[in-house]
């Protein structure tokens, strides 16, 4: 071991960071975590857009759900496991959908979807390109660790 | 400062006083939907640059935060030594010779620095949402600079250096 390591490490405390522990958790329930955190987007964004209309603001939206302003403030950071009535709440006193169900099922609709996700991806990479040039970097291919896209 | 293990032997992070690491604090903002809403507010330029929404850019910056997350995790459990490719040097412009590597690790906006301790050794000092080409632009990546050179600062002091990393910032300064 180097001497730099050395006195390196007579630095480090016992210590353990929780940062691990949480981010596998985060992994283990990463689905409904996106999907919660793009609830709160649309929710946010619909009180931002309503405030100067109707003076909607989060407590107000608690008011009207019948719920305490802290539980509001819970949803809109993104990490809250929300039940349907929970959802159907706010859809109703904000007038908006936050989720919808597809009905049926069909050819027609699978073919849809697909050129979505096309237009989709070809977004992706053309914001990926951006983001390069903003912050003065070129476009390489990154992460030989985990084989991951990105720079 | 408190200097805490992540990742034991490879990955270290920095606690400041009571407040949590500054890893845990980083992420924790950047998985808040609230917090990332209310620090886009202020982002026009960059908003208007990308064509993006609010709400796109929250939405970006999230999924980017797990992805960053999911990358850290894999890496450091298959081979801790290969946190190291995940890592490379600031550049030069951001702010000159420091006898120890500044490093980042990046996904598009997101931005995590650490110094370069050792060969496979990287304390983490802190993050940012880059929203500007250089560091010193704007004030949250400003305060993220100052927090790398008190930390190289304090490590001098104690007898911790890094001359291959002196080196590679010589090079590329000739």
């Amino acid at each position: 071991m180097s001497d730099n390591l050395k006195n390196f490490k007579k630095l480090v405390s016992n210590e353990v960071s929780p940062w691990l522990q949480e981010a596998e958790e985060d992994l283990a329930n990463e689905a409904w975590l996106m999907r919660s955190s793009h609830i709160a987007i649309r929710i946010l964004d619909e009180i931002h857009r309503q405030k100067p209309i109707n003076g909607m603001t989060q407590k107000k939206l608690a008011k009207q759900m019948d719920v305490s302003a802290q539980y509001i403030n819970k949803v809109v950071k993104g990490r809250e496991n929300l039940s349907l009535h929970t959802i159907t709440k706010i859809e109703n006193v904000l007038g908006i959908t936050l989720i919808k169900v597809p009905e049926t099922y069909s050819s027609t609709t699978s073919m849809v979807n697909i050129k979505s996700s096309n237009t989709i991806i070809s977004k992706r990479r053309s914001l990926a390109k951006k983001t390069m040039a903003y912050c003065g970097e070129s476009f390489n291919t990154l992460d030989k660790a985990s084989g991951s896209y990105g720079n | 400062m408190n200097f805490i293990k992540i990742f034991a032997e490879h990955l270290y992070v920095i606690r400041y006083g009571d407040q949590p690491d500054e890893l845990t604090r980083i992420f924790g903002n950047w998985k808040n939907t609230e917090y990332l809403f209310d620090f886009f507010k202020d982002e026009h330029s960059m908003l208007n640059f990308f064509d993006l929404s609010m709400a796109e850019a929250v939405s970006q910056t999230t999924k980017e935060a797990y992805a960053l997350q999911r990358s850290i995790i894999k890496t450091g459990k298959n081979n801790p030594k290969n946190l190291s490719l995940l890592f490379e040097n600031l550049d030069n412009k951001e702010f000159g010779e420091y006898m120890l590597s500044m490093q980042k690790h990046k996904h598009r906006w997101l931005r995590i620095y650490a110094i370069r301790v050792d060969t496979y050794t990287f304390l983490i000092t802190g993050g940012a949402i880059k929203t500007s080409h250089e560091m010193s632009e704007k004030p949250h990546t400003q305060e993220e600079l100052n927090k790398l050179n008190k930390c190289k600062a304090y490590l001098n002091e104690n007898g911790v250096f890094d001359l291959d990393s002196f080196k590679e910032l010589l090079n590329e300064t000739l």
